[in-house]
């Protein structure tokens, strides 16, 4: 006997071009083409009568597999991978151009090597491209593994009681404290994902962990390179993942419940945030942060003041006129002054040599970025995807604006701008853009509310349920 | 009496949309009920029926989960989402305008008379 139903798949299934919908598009066709046989035998037709009438209730199969390849298609995110591109580009050339006057030594390393700088570039072009084309799921898979390897490499190889005394593993060392801080919220991500509907378990399991994130950048022999606040970023962001979620009831705890607990450790972990980044005193911090010129002798204000000099004589458009003082040991250069110019500070440094207008487009390129990321990441249908692109998105986002504030002189919370911090975080930065990017280009799949495991996987050579 | 399709075609979104709305379903289950409700005049194909529910859950109008079947297989139902009521809402309203001023029409010269 034919089987006219497997026939019907087959033929649907061979329009859909897309491999990753397939399954769950032929799935519901196949729950519809038994329905209809099973209707066709209650009014009393043979199996073989059955099975032709419910594919002709159907309709033509190529025309469903037609309609359904329309509107189920990947959708490349040319737009965003330009504006990407173009920021990365300019900011290279601009990290490149700025900082070619300054000099290298062995003890004062502060210009940027320009080959170094576009190979990062290539590198990070092809990471983003690649990670745009990356099937973001493997991290479903990987979600339990990669966030406690990842802390139990940070705690073997970052901290400084665990670095060896070895001119290769000083390096190295710096490679894999970047990664590991830019990585680390994606690896979080997997982990709550694979916490979903856990319940207190779940959320307590998510919970735990966290505190092992500010030891081990605290502790890290390479931790000041990422900036003073770099230490608070990773778990912030972590924290704010972890918040968002159980805000939408994440552990299945019910939405009253998940709300009243995320609101409560929101308060717990402000508090926190403010007692931490305040001591000895809140008063004080907050005097010192709004009038750093109040406190002219405490050391930490020195970077605050020198940067409002800069931003005050900064013009439109060219380079402003502050000059660096000299001293014995600056003899007035704006770089030696101001520590991090090259990198952390930079988009001082394009206010100072180039004037307001390009680091406001600078600026506001970054946040049109990491805006449109965050929230077109927090609209995605497939839970995976909202937490990769959240992962990815956020901490961009926290950087820049934290980023923008530091640039003007108020520096409460320094951690690099995204994408300037270095050549590791300009390639590394854009391949996690690349992996968000890869979310919005299947967010035309058909997406169901158990896990976005597709229904049930149907091949042309295999016996249907029936 | 056999129906112009073209009719039909520029509001199934709407009747797909009002028969969610009192309850979740899925797709047989919606054929059948708009049969049942239009008596036997409405049908809709899975060519068009399909493509289309994809098509209002791209748009935020409907959402979709699943639950094993009688005989255990895994079926996939839709809901209705706050945003799609209220799109049903104005098309049902837009629908009604439509169709009152097509019966003043059909009438004739009747309400000047």
């Amino acid at each position: 006997m034919r089987d006219l139903i497997r026939e019907y798949l087959t033929a649907a299934g061979e329009q859909i071009r897309w491999d990753r919908a397939r399954p769950t598009l032929l799935a519901e066709l196949e729950d519809h083409l038994l329905c209809e046989r099973e209707a066709a035998l209650a009014r009393g037709l043979s199996e073989e009568e059955a099975r032709a009438e419910a594919v002709r209730q159907m309709g033509d199969p190529v025309t469903v597999g037609q309609e359904l390849d329309r509107v189920h298609r990947p959708k490349p995110q040319w737009g965003l991978l330009g504006l990407t591109l173009a920021i990365a580009m300019a900011v290279t050339v601009l990290r490149v151009e700025l900082t070619r006057d300054w000099w290298f030594s062995d003890s004062f390393f502060q210009g940027n090597d320009s080959g170094n700088c576009y190979l990062a570039l290539f590198l990070g072009t092809a990471l983003m491209l690649a990670g745009h084309f990356l099937d973001d799921t493997i991290l479903a898979g990987w979600g339990n593994l990669l966030f406690p390897a990842g802390l139990l490499l940070g705690f073997l190889f970052l901290p400084n009681y665990a670095v060896p005394s070895s001119p290769l593993a000083e390096p190295a060392i710096y490679y894999v404290t970047h990664i590991f801080h830019l990585v680390m919220p994606l690896c979080y991500g997997g982990w709550l994902y694979a916490r979903r509907k856990g319940g207190r378990k779940g959320l307590l399991l998510s919970l735990l962990p966290l505190p092992a994130l500010p030891f081990i950048m605290y502790t890290s022999h390479h931790g000041y390179t990422l900036g003073a606040g770099s230490f608070l970023l990773l778990p912030a962001v972590c924290m704010v993942m972890l918040l968002v979620l159980t805000w939408k009831d994440w552990y299945g705890l019910g939405r009253v419940r998940s709300r009243l607990l995320a609101a409560g450790l929101a308060l717990l972990c402000c508090a926190g945030f403010l007692y931490f980044t305040t001591l000895p005193s809140p008063a004080h911090s907050l005097s010192a942060f709004l009038h750093p010129e109040l406190y002219v002798h405490e050391s930490d204000t020195y970077t605050a003041i020198l940067i409002r000099e800069i931003v005050s004589k900064a013009h439109w458009l060219g380079p402003s006129d502050w000059t660096a003082p000299a001293n014995q040991l600056d003899p007035g250069s704006y770089w030696i002054s101001l520590p991090g110019a090259g990198n952390n500070f930079f988009p001082v440094t394009v206010l100072h040599r180039l004037g307001w207008l390009p680091y406001l487009l600078l600026s506001g390129g970054f946040l049109l970025l990491t805006l449109l990321l965050l929230v077109r990441g927090l609209r995605q249908k497939n839970v995976l995807g909202r937490v990769v692109s959240l992962s990815i998105a956020l901490p961009l986002l926290l950087q820049t604006v934290c980023g923008i504030v530091t640039s003007l002189g108020f520096i409460w919370f320094p951690v690099p701008f995204p994408l300037v911090g270095g050549n590791c975080d300009l390639a590394v930065q854009m391949g996690l853009i690349g992996l968000a990017l890869s979310v919005f280009r299947q967010e035309t799949l058909p997406v169901t509310d158990k896990k976005d495991k597709p229904l049930f996987l149907f091949r042309p050579d295999q016996t249907l349920t029936t | 009496m056999k129906l112009d399709k073209s009719l039909l075609s520029g509001s199934t979104g709407l009747l797909v949309l009002k028969l969610l709305e009192d309850g979740d379903k899925y797709g047989y289950q919606m054929t059948e009920e708009l049969r049942r409700r239009s008596d036997k005049t409405f049908e809709l194909k899975s060519g068009t029926l399909y493509p289309l529910l994809h098509t209002l859950e791209q748009k935020g109008y409907i959402t979709a989960w699943e639950e094993a079947s009688d005989s255990s297989r895994p079926r996939r139902y839709y809901h209705l989402t706050d945003t799609g009521r209220k799109h049903l809402a104005e098309k049902e309203q837009e629908w009604r305008t439509y169709a009152d001023a097509m019966v003043k029409v059909l009438k004739g010269g009747e309400g000047y008379a």
